[in-house]
């Protein structure tokens, strides 16, 4: 890699980086929860660490959490923690029509970006990616992801060895940063309004909803994607 | 105990791994070849559905988990509406990403401290 080619990379690999702010926000009182939660379970602090490491998926971690505590078996803590990941066989070929076709040209392994693909980062890339010259989108997906990852996994190795208490001591504080993926959400969602169908997003919001009622959020998140990609196919 | 908790975190790991990679890897070569009209919509509209559907669980997954254990939420839901609209509107009036998430996570925060919510 050239000099220039290298600095090139850098400053994409750092605007990914700066991008991943709201999502380090949200991500680490979350994982310091987690990591919490997971001691507090009787997981020792260097597995819940290696949980967050490894497996990194927000909702299904506190299940695993969950599972373990109930002395569940290891095979119905392996399904359910797959099954509520499943929704995210469609952010790949989701985010592939935004990348380059030619896989050298993204500098990064295609299974280095994949690892990293989680609701948020891929809510941020999807919006995110347009802004960003077709040859950088490589290493700033890349510097998003690192900067995720590195909140989700600093968040929980303070949450387990520390304890989330000090860091969610004032009410209100602890109050934004429970509000600060919905609010991500919100603004993603201004972001992608006008290039979407709405009635794709409309079938997409009342169908999660509806779900949501009756089912487990991860249900209601598949639901909902499959109504809204679904409601493209109909006819005007 | 410790070697059982980390081999199954490494198999959930692996197919969670798995979900992630297989997909992206299987339409590496883009979104353009072979893949029809009709595919090609369905995965436009999946990235923004994905989106409002998260928004959607985010935001009313607390007020319908209060809602189950007797408490309508109004509050909850109040302050994120709140909590919503500064968000979005200060996008729409070309706030940047982080200063616009922030500035609706705040408001939501100090809604939702003012009014006792937990």
């Amino acid at each position: 890699m050239s000099a220039v080619v290298a600095a090139r990379w850098s400053r994409s690999w750092a605007r990914g980086l700066r991008a991943s702010l709201p999502i380090i926000l949200g991500y680490f009182p979350v994982a310091a929860t987690f990591g919490m939660s997971a001691v507090a379970h009787g997981i020792a602090p260097l597995a819940a660490c290696a949980v967050s490491v490894l497996v990194y998926a927000g909702a299904s971690q506190f299940m695993f959490v969950a599972l373990w505590a109930q002395a569940a078996s290891p095979a119905l803590i392996a399904v359910s923690i797959l099954v509520s990941n499943l929704r995210h066989v469609a952010y790949g070929p989701a985010l592939r029509t935004r990348l380059p076709a030619a896989v050298a040209q993204w500098r990064v392994p295609l299974p280095v970006l994949a690892f990293g693909l989680t609701d948020e980062v891929f809510a941020t890339a999807l919006g995110g990616l347009d802004q960003v010259a077709e040859a950088e989108r490589g290493p700033w997906l890349f510097g998003l992801q690192m900067g995720a990852y590195g909140s989700w996994v600093g968040g929980t190795v303070l949450g387990a060895l520390l304890g989330a208490d000090l860091l969610l001591s004032a009410h209100w504080v602890s109050a934004t940063l429970d509000f600060v993926l919905p609010a991500l959400f919100a603004v993603l969602l201004v972001d992608v309004w006008r290039g979407s169908g709405h009635r794709s997003l409309v079938f997409a919001a009342v169908t999660s909803a509806f779900l949501l009622w009756w089912f487990p959020a991860a249900a209601a998140l598949v639901g909902g994607m499959a109504a809204g990609a679904l409601a493209a196919l109909l006819r005007p | 105990m410790m070697r059982q908790i980390l081999l199954l975190t490494l198999v959930c790991g692996l197919g969670t791994y798995a979900l992630r990679l297989l997909p992206l890897w299987w339409h590496r070569g883009g979104g353009e070849a072979g893949s029809g009209a009709r595919s090609a919509r369905v995965l436009a509209a999946l990235g923004p559905a994905a989106i409002i559907a998260l928004l959607a669980v985010s935001v009313l997954a607390p007020v319908f988990t209060q809602w189950h254990g007797g408490d309508p939420g109004f509050l909850r839901l109040l302050a994120s509406i709140a909590g919503l609209l500064a968000a979005a509107g200060l996008r729409v009036a070309r706030a940047g990403l982080a200063p616009a998430t922030l500035a609706g996570a705040v408001v939501y925060g100090v809604l939702a401290a003012w009014g006792g919510v937990t």
